[in-house]
């Protein structure tokens, strides 16, 4: 049943009506075609697997809740964005109240590597083969500040423009601008020997 | 934007790599970048950096078990499906009906307490066609926007002795006055 709504709700305007109707086939199609989307922004700004499911979850109640308020001025993915990151930068403020949670400088050797990578790595795939690999990826991603990282989340995951991300988050392009080129600049810093390795081999 | 081709900016040529450049700007950083090792390192790394989180982000996503998800939000909007009562207090919640009506009630009071307030003018506490009883006194009010008459009589306090034949001796009554007022 839903996939066949799905066929006929290829125009957004048509699921927002049925949205807003309360009709539960809408909701498995806005469920299916969106929650992907919101995984990989939650998972990016949040690092936490089971925190970023519960952040869908409650990104999809949200707009069952309130798509009555939704007046179609964005597009719904831009209101869907919307509600995902302030969701993820809440759930860090509530973090780090309840726990005192701050982000901790990981641990290096005293060299400042993390992970002796063999020759035999490749890139990025067999870069990620090793699972030290990719905690240390999310533990660079983990260092930048949370704002900043929303900015590189949006961009990566989404590829919206800067104005697009820029509107989602509430500010000024050019802050969108810094931020990304500050994100990336840290990520190549902290990255640098595995992206010499990518690159030799 | 003017731009110098024998300048690496960085911040050029991450806006170039997220294709936030205009037509020109594209063109010359486009032509810079063929000749300059630093830029072309910049956005190699620009790449590599993306390619690594697509790939981070793919394994994290073959490991979350989002069907879960769909299953308990649509679990949740069957068991609350909004009743016809919450749907109405939607109605009255929305934009479009509060903020008229806060604007009407505003004009009103603001129309009651500068331009017209109220007149407290009380109506005639009885309408008479004709009177019999000695009348005290008269007296004639009136303003600009009404005109009172008022009329005092007397007439005998009613004991309870009349059966007795003592209303003959009306004098030894007391009387009372009774107002009445008149309005045109």
């Amino acid at each position: 049943m839903s996939d066949e709504v799905d066929k006929h709700l290829g125009d957004e305007s048509t699921l927002v009506s049925l949205l807003k109707q309360g009709q539960e086939d809408a909701f498995r199609v806005l469920v299916r075609r969106y929650e992907t989307r919101v995984f990989s922004i939650a998972y990016g700004i949040t690092l936490d697997r089971e925190e970023s499911l519960d952040i869908v979850q409650e990104v999809f109640l949200k707009v069952y809740q309130n798509i009555h308020t939704f007046r179609e001025e964005s597009r719904l993915s831009t209101w869907l964005h919307r509600i995902t990151v302030n969701l993820c930068l809440n759930w860090k403020k509530r973090w780090k109240r309840r726990f005192r949670w701050h982000h901790q400088p990981l641990e290096r050797d005293q060299s400042g590597n993390d992970l002796k990578s063999g020759t035999e790595a490749h890139y990025p795939d067999a870069l990620y083969e090793k699972k030290e690999f990719q905690k240390i990826f999310w533990d660079r991603l983990n260092e930048l500040p949370e704002k900043t990282r929303a900015v590189f989340v949006l961009k990566e995951v989404e590829g919206l423009s800067y104005d697009e991300i820029a509107k989602t988050l509430g500010v000024r392009t050019g802050t969108v601008s810094s931020r990304l080129f500050y994100a990336r600049k840290r990520l190549k810093e902290s990255l640098k020997q595995y992206l010499e390795e990518g690159k030799n081999s | 934007m003017k731009m110098d081709p024998a300048i690496c900016d960085p911040t050029l040529v991450n806006r170039f790599f997220d294709q936030e450049l205009g037509p020109d700007e594209y063109a010359l950083m486009s032509e810079h970048i063929k000749h300059c090792p630093s830029c072309q390192k910049a956005l190699q790394d620009a790449e590599a950096i993306s390619a690594l989180f697509g790939t981070a982000l793919d394994k994290e996503l073959s490991r979350a078990k989002l069907e879960r998800v769909e299953v308990r939000v649509l679990a949740f909007i069957h068991r609350t499906k909004t009743p016809w009562w919450l749907k109405l207090g939607h109605l009255f919640v929305a934009k479009r009906f509060y903020v008229p009506a806060t604007a009407v009630i505003a004009g009103l009071i603001l129309y009651f307490s500068f331009l017209a307030p109220p007149t407290s003018v009380s109506g005639p506490s009885a309408i008479i066609n004709s009177l019999k009883g000695n009348v005290g006194s008269v007296m004639i009010l009136e303003t600009p926007k009404s005109h009172q008459t008022i009329l005092w009589f007397s007439e005998p306090l009613m004991s309870g002795d009349e059966d007795n034949g003592i209303e003959e001796n009306q004098s030894t009554v007391s009387t009372y006055s009774k107002r009445l007022c008149l309005m045109s």
